[in-house]
């Protein structure tokens, strides 16, 4: 199968945006296991239910993109909270693996609530107006919104990573994840803080969910196809490594978008093989440190 | 004989005996369906509606019996079909069963309707083994299956003038059928197939297998994609200024109205499809979609009305000659044709139903005067375009 | 009531509903119901005892019910030899994955498997022989032992019956015997059990192909009674319902995952024909049994018999 240089290019490109956008959604996953040991397979549905939020607050309330990027990951967050509070906090102190097959029930109702309700074949959300158009490269025409998303993802992928390792609240958030009994010693509320940065992590799936609206089709199934691989390229990172999340998505990104030029039934298995070729031999991730 | 073994038989006898002189007290229909899951769009609530009014339109009986309508979600997985389906057919006194979303289910279903001496009535499954090796006396295949949904849109755009293609195929059975049915088809009119991508089921983004079909310049994007791939895959095409293009034009080999209300018009315009079933096209089909909307608030699928045209043609046979005798009632349709939107049908010694079908062209938001006036018929597509003769090699019933 | 007393009247009475279940219910519902309790009793064998949680023992059940399909509709395999033959493949598969996964632990173990089954799955789709989405049609179910028909029902589910008394003597076997105690021990103080000079990698790889073997009998045994093998015997979420029925019936417990397939199993054919949202009820059986019930229900049931029983002299209570 012969490929001409552009045409490659532009395949290319592709599979850096895409993995631009890996980036944004493992950022949640990261900061959460960071946090708190815990797998958050919910994930996957906090991100639907920000794509619907956005669908919602257009549909229902005429509230438009612009609103919905501030409002719905906002939603999203406070529905993480309430579960965090209620739920997720009670599993703390169990084998970790409980934290995993709860949030794996979690997505399950969650998603089986929203595909009873709406059903699974997808609602429907326009590109914003601003956002229309895009670039003629030559080799391909370049969407704004895609430009967009990855300038979306460069600054959240900055800020989370600033936050994390240069401001008081992520250095607070570190050290009440290291060492929870003295951070509380100085007088810092721990579950607070945890219940916070669980909303953090939630809160940018949901961001991510609004991303996506305008270009996958809003259905109840599209956190459970996407999550496998998010899962993935957070293993391969290094579970609560920011950094190893935004390298690993990006790269996962290209190495997603080759297999497709070359093999693409394999394209959404590609990224486990890297999985268990990285856990073999560094079980904790490229950037990862043991727990 | 195990002790044990007799019990079973005497408790169906006492069962039986206690009932004086019963005989069989309904029809009885069941729609096993997927209500919860992923087909529950395209098929699902709405099937089962399909089948209760073809039930009341028919009047609710038949040979003074009583007609029954039940339902099941076998929720997207084929062995909980297979296991209901035996126990409606084994314990429940279950006649007829449709729907069935599910290829391996249909399949497996078809043979046990054979096995039991019950009857099955292929309404949404679209693999080609259930009348090829898979053909039973006990079953009709409804519905298109691929040969005639990846011929249909070949025949009615190459006669327009299209003559190569770039194909983007689900890595599933039903996409390697398309292609093994498209392709050759396609050499025969005269025309090439410049590539064909497999992509994972699943997958949210199609830009890279849309930017290569673009740059094949093939005259037809041909996707088979199902249901939200294929939102995806279009929506992808517009954003990426694929289409709409003076140059290319983009057939869906598989599509319901369904999938074209998620979508939206501005999105889909333009987009060439073969429906079986259009609720705007005539008049016996407007009157079911008007009815179907009434209570369901959204016109109906191919998939659904295809239910409602295969229990209005099974009463009707039943009728006709008397009997309700599943063998009997196919063989009537194989004799004398079967009754489905106005029209009488052939039905194949295979049990493959044949019947023409249209290519509509998805309308622009401009071109829309109602909620639901989604399609315009561009070409018709007469039957032998449609369906590839019988193969004696592979289904004994055809000689 | 001593505890040998209490499980010899369980096992009498366990015998004798197997005897007339077939009568009460439907005979090919009951085969589902015993061939995932197989599954999830084999499963139980892996994490509760070896503490291996695996998020791939689908690989293990689906691989076997494509082998044994294959090889009874194409090679013509009698049906002892093709249930075997299943078994087999549930063994050598389980024995490439804990040789690749063995040496981690906890989390990190769970995502091999998880990346490990997704191959197989893939492996599922390609390959011509599965026929993808159609599966292995009409598998034949042939004579046990070229006498017994296995056509009818009742045939078949007294030898499906036979197969999981067999499955679960084994695994209880397995469970009670010092290799067993050893796998206790790993579990639960793997630093100390590493001091005292076990070499916990090969035991604990015992006990995972141990498991893949079981789950392949169970697989294997389920595809011949329904004659058909698809992708959902090799999809994840078959691996989370396994997880769910062990865990629902009780972890710890030798008898909980039967109890724990027995109501999943049963949610499934029951509400089938109501029209609830299946889906999000499992998910809150789930989670309920997460955060209430994480002994499930046989070990609730359990621990609330030992409290109200009156303490025997010497302390027999575990």
């Amino acid at each position: 199968m012969t490929m001409s240089l552009p045409v490659l290019s532009g395949q290319l490109l592709v599979g850096l945006i895409n993995g631009s956008f890996y980036a944004i959604l493992s950022l949640g996953l990261s900061i959460i296991f960071g946090l708190l040991g815990i797998v958050n397979l919910t994930q996957g549905a906090f991100y639907m239910v920000g794509a619907f939020f956005a669908w919602m607050l257009l549909q229902w309330l005429g509230v438009g993109y612009w609103g919905a990027l501030i409002l719905a990951p906002l939603g999203v967050a406070a529905i993480g909270v309430i579960l965090e509070l209620l739920l997720i906090r009670r599993v703390y102190r169990l084998d970790h693996s409980y934290g995993l097959l709860l949030t794996f029930g979690l997505l399950l109702i969650i998603q089986g609530s929203f595909v009873y309700i709406f059903g699974t074949a997808g609602q429907p959300y326009p590109i914003p107006d601003e956002l229309r158009g895009g670039y003629n490269l030559g080799f391909m025409f370049l969407p704004k919104y895609r430009v967009w998303v990855v300038v979306v993802a460069l600054g959240l992928c900055f800020a989370t990573w600033y936050s994390i390792e240069r401001t008081w609240l992520g250095r607070t958030l570190r050290a009440a994840t290291e060492k929870p009994a003295l951070t509380r010693a100085f007088g810092i509320n721990v579950p607070r803080l945890v219940t916070v940065g669980f909303g953090l992590g939630v809160g940018l799936s949901g961001l991510a969910g609004v991303l996506a609206a305008p270009i996958y089709a809003v259905s109840p199934l599209m956190g459970a196809d996407i999550i496998i691989v998010v899962f993935a390229v957070v293993v391969i990172g290094g579970m609560g490594s920011i950094l190893g999340s935004i390298v690993s998505g990006v790269s996962l990104g290209l190495l997603e978008g080759l297999t497709k030029v070359v093999y693409p039934q394999a394209s959404s298995s590609v990224i486990f093989v890297m999985m268990i070729l990285v856990l073999l031999v560094k079980p904790t991730g490229l950037f990862g440190w043991e727990k | 004989m195990r002790p044990s073994r007799l019990l079973g038989p005497l408790a169906v006898l006492a069962a039986l005996t206690s009932v004086a002189a019963a005989g069989e007290k309904s029809v009885k229909i069941g729609v096993l369906t997927d209500l919860t899951s992923f087909a529950s769009t395209a098929m699902g609530p709405g099937s089962v509606l399909a089948g209760q009014l073809a039930v009341e339109h028919f009047g609710g009986k038949v040979l003074g019996k009583p007609v029954e309508l039940i339902s099941a979600d076998m929720q997207s997985k084929p062995d909980l079909a297979v296991q209901i389906a035996r126990r409606w057919y084994e314990a429940e006194n279950v006649d007829l069963i449709v729907d069935v979303p599910a290829s391996a289910a249909a399949i497996a279903i078809q043979a046990m309707a054979t096995e039991k001496d019950k009857l099955f009535m292929a309404t949404v499954a679209a693999t080609p083994v259930l009348t090829l090796k898979g053909c039973s006396p006990n079953a009709v295949h409804w519905v298109n299956n691929t040969s005639s949904l990846a011929r249909s849109p070949v025949s009615a755009l190459m006669a327009d003038g299209a003559k190569t293609w770039f194909l983007i195929m689900p890595d599933y059975q039903i996409g390697k059928d398309l292609v093994a049915e498209a392709t050759p088809f396609i050499e025969q009119l005269g025309g090439r197939v410049l590539d064909v991508v497999y992509f994972p089921t699943g997958t949210g983004d199609f830009t890279q297998y849309l930017l290569r079909a673009q740059a094949s310049g093939a005259d037809v994007i041909g996707a088979g994609a199902i249901g939200l791939d294929l939102s995806n895959l279009i929506k992808q095409a517009v954003e990426f200024n694929i289409l709409p293009s003076s140059k290319q034009r983009l057939a869906a080999f598989v599509l319901n109205l369904s999938d074209v209300h998620a979508v939206g018009l501005q999105t889909m315009q333009g987009i060439y499809v073969m429906q079986e079933y259009y609720w705007d096209r005539n008049d016996v089909m407007r009157a079911f979609g008007k009815a179907f909307f009434a209570r369901f608030n959204r016109m109906p699928n191919f998939t659904h009305s295809s239910n409602y045209s295969a229990i209005t043609a099974y009463l009707k046979t039943v009728q006709d000659i008397g009997t309700d005798d599943p063998k009997k009632v196919v063989a009537r349709m194989k004799e004398v044709g079967a009754p489905r939107w106005g029209e009488q049908v052939k039905v194949r010694a295979d049990g493959r139903v044949l019947f023409n079908a249209d290519l509509y062209r998805v309308k622009a938001p401009s071109e829309s005067k109602e909620p639901w006036d989604y399609l315009k018929p561009v070409a018709a597509i007469p039957i032998d375009k449609m369906f590839p003769p019988a193969d004696p090699s592979q289904c004994s019933l055809v000689r | 009531m001593s505890d040998g007393r209490t499980k010899l009247t369980l096992a009498i009475l366990g015998i004798i509903v197997i005897l007339i279940a077939p009568h009460l219910f439907y005979p090919l519902f009951l085969v589902k119901v015993i061939c995932f309790a197989l599954f999830a009793c084999a499963f139980k064998l892996a994490m509760g005892t070896a503490g291996l949680l695996s998020f791939g023992h689908a690989a293990f059940f689906g691989g076997a019910a494509y082998v044994a399909a294959h090889v009874a509709k194409v090679w013509g395999f009698p049906f002892e030899l093709a249930v075997l033959a299943g078994a087999a493949s549930g063994a050598l598969l389980g024995l490439a994955f804990g040789v690749i996964s063995i040496r981690r632990h906890g989390i990190y173990f769970a995502m091999i498997t998880l990346a490990l089954a997704q191959l197989v799955y893939f492996v599922a789709v390609q390959a011509p022989f599965t026929h993808s989405e159609d599966g292995i049609q009409g598998v034949p179910r042939g004579h046990l032992f070229g006498l017994v028909d296995l056509s009818g029902a009742y045939a078949m589910y007294y030898t499906s019956a036979g197969i999981f008394v067999i499955g679960f003597l084994i695994i209880a076997r397995i469970i009670h015997s010092p290799f067993g105690k050893i796998l206790d021990a790993i579990r639960e103080d793997p630093a100390r059990a590493l001091s005292l000079g076990y070499d916990i990698d090969r035991f604990r790889l015992l006990a995972f192909v141990l498991s893949a073997a079981l789950s392949g009998l169970a697989g294997a045994t389920k595809t011949i009674a329904f004659q058909f093998a698809s992708l959902t015997d090799v999809h994840w979420a078959t691996s989370g319902d396994v997880i769910l029925m062990a865990l629902l019936g009780g972890i710890g417990t030798t008898f909980g995952p039967v109890v724990g397939a027995i109501v999943i199993v049963s949610l499934d054919e029951f509400l089938a024909d109501s029209g609830l949202p299946i889906q999000p009820i499992i998910g809150t059986i789930f989670v309920l049994c997460i955060l209430l019930f994480r002994n499930g229900v046989v070990g609730t049931l359990e621990r609330w018999l030992k409290h109200s029983a009156p303490k025997q002299a010497g302390g027999l209570t575990a």
